[in-house]
């Protein structure tokens, strides 16, 4: 088992596409689009440019994640250069390995780029601020909302590549995966209205329950709280429950995915 | 080129008829109405985004007072029900981000002044205070529920308990200490202002606001024994005594105490109590007569 030649290939490709290079400037542009929504705002200026800013940088990994994920792997399949990889002595569910692992690197790469780019941008922000209590910002906070973020992307990549095999239509993957995200955020939110709600019947609230331990939670990796707000605390514990849990979940996928790729016909 | 020219030309030409649709556009009223936002919708059609959804909600709620306050809708102010919604869309957004300050501050310092009238309303904004207080630990958000309480609600003994819990916050002016004991004293506590005056004076180490609290304390114990002589007075004579003078004739007091602040203490004839013309700030000697 070795899929670490399709996951280099993948990864240099992916890094040569222009998505990576097109929304690392959608997200200085989205940076400015924070300040000057800020401007509007009375009181805190820097709190309000600092939550667009964050969820600006969220969406764009998510997005990242997904097109990556998606596109690369249809692309292969289009491109007919999955024969190719497959006529080498080479497994089929290494390939899906490799695929997702080159996702993955490559979503750590803009990551990095992005953590750099939102940090300073906030750091700007907040030292130019007039505020007559200043807004602290502490980059520890955004680093680890950066890891979060990464693990979410990685989440992504993997769900990315088994839409990609399981559907014919690229725009449909896409589609899918981008609603998957969305759905796995309201989770939280659903399950805490529904629940406390007086006015759904027991049957929905199994039914929501059922959903909610299923279905993947994206809303776990949004800490943007407590990046924003220094009276937020989070437990090391919680850091760890996420980190295990995606490791599962996306592994999980991945079995999916390789068991519906040895499968396909081609 | 050519064709690239004739395509800048069509354009230029469609100007004057988009200016002239632009015109002639149904536009909607200038009055923009204060709408009820619900917790559940705002949070639903904003997967991720509770944060910037309870920014934006701030924002409409910034430029609507604002066009309240400088009176851009010339033929009216806001209504009673527009308030009591503007409350509810900052609780809406209190429960969007629980730790968003500036939007509690603006329902604490000016929303009262517009609702006075309004003891339903005044109660929610408090609430909504003590509610936001739970997890902002701000002394601001007690104080101006403790405001409300005494200046608004005329409830003293609720006012004096919440400026008691915004005195012992972090960043909360030395004037709230002393501005509590006097509030229970005015509602005729003497015996919680007393309390309440130890406890300080324990707690607190700064030089000056020691110094004051040790002259109220003093003003306090002058009250607490005036009301104990007025007491024995009424139990022996059936009657509450004209003036103090009475409480030295009978023998009950040697001599009237002085009040440390320069007032002159006095019998409040409607309660048969005790009060003082300072009312327990320093006050000019010309100006303590009553």
């Amino acid at each position: 088992m070795n899929p670490f030649p399709v996951a280099k290939i993948t990864f240099k490709e992916l890094l040569k596409e222009k998505s990576f290079i097109g929304l690392l400037t959608l997200e200085v542009f989205l940076l400015f689009v924070s300040k000057l929504i800020s401007n509007v705002v009375a009181g805190d200026t820097v709190k309000v440019a600092m939550d667009f800013a964050l969820s600006f940088f969220f969406f764009t990994v998510a997005l990242y994640s997904v097109f990556v994920s998606v596109g690369s792997t249809f692309r292969d399949v289009s491109d007919r250069v999955v024969y190719l990889i497959l006529s080498k002595p080479l497994k089929r569910s290494d390939y899906v390995l490799g695929k997702f692992l080159g996702c993955a690197v490559a979503v750590a790469i803009f990551v990095f780029f992005s953590f750099f780019i939102v940090t300073s941008g906030i750091l700007v922000i907040s030292g130019t601020a007039n505020l007559y209590v200043p807004h602290v910002v502490v980059v520890e906070r955004v680093f680890l909302l950066s890891l979060l973020v990464f693990l979410m992307g990685v989440f992504l990549s993997a769900f990315g590549v088994l839409f990609a095999i399981l559907f014919t239509s690229q725009v449909l993957a896409l589609i899918s995966a981008i609603f998957l995200f969305l759905a796995g955020l309201e989770l939280s939110p659903v399950k805490e209205l529904v629940v406390s709600s007086k006015y759904v019947s027991p049957v929905n609230k199994l039914i929501v329950q059922i959903a909610y331990y299923l279905f993947p939670n994206f809303s776990l990796f949004d800490v943007k709280d407590y990046v924003v707000h220094l009276a937020v605390k989070v437990s090391p514990l919680f850091f760890a429950s996420v980190f295990i849990y995606s490791l599962i979940y996306t592994s999980a996928v991945l079995l999916v995915a390789t068991y519906l790729f040895d499968r396909r016909e081609l | 080129m050519k064709r690239l020219l004739v395509a800048f030309l069509l354009v230029v030409v469609s100007i004057p008829f988009m200016l002239k649709a632009d015109k002639s556009k149904p536009r909607v009223n200038e009055v923009a109405p204060v709408l009820p936002y619900s917790y559940s919708q705002v949070l639903l059609s904003s997967p991720g985004l509770r944060s910037p959804a309870a920014d934006l909600l701030f924002m409409n709620l910034c430029y609507l007072t604002g066009n309240d306050v400088f009176n851009r809708w010339k033929e009216r102010k806001f209504t009673e029900e527009e308030w009591k919604r503007l409350i509810e869309n900052v609780e809406v957004i209190e429960k969007l981000d629980p730790y968003y300050f500036d939007p509690l501050y603006y329902l604490g310092s000016y929303v009262p002044w517009k609702v006075e009238k309004n003891r339903e309303l005044l109660l929610k904004i408090n609430s909504i205070l003590l509610h936001g207080n739970q997890m902002i630990k701000d002394w601001r958000l007690p104080f101006f529920v403790g405001f409300n309480y005494f200046y608004f609600l005329n409830d003293k003994v609720k006012g004096a308990k919440y400026l008691k819990i915004a005195s012992q916050m972090k960043g909360a002016p030395f004037y709230l200490k002393l501005l509590v004991p006097r509030l229970y004293a005015e509602s005729g506590k003497i015996d919680l202002a007393i309390a309440v005056t130890y406890e300080e004076l324990k707690r607190t180490e700064e030089g000056a606001v020691k110094k004051e609290l040790k002259r109220r304390l003093k003003a306090l114990l002058a009250i607490k024994e005036l009301d104990r002589a007025i007491r024995i007075y009424r139990n022996r004579f059936g009657k509450c005594p004209s003036s103090l003078q009475d409480l030295v004739k009978s023998g009950i007091i040697r001599a009237i105490p002085e009040d440390p602040y320069g007032g002159k203490f006095y019998i409040e004839k409607k309660n048969c109590t005790v009060w003082t013309t300072s009312n327990l700030r320093p006050v000019k000697k010309s100006t303590s007569s009553r």
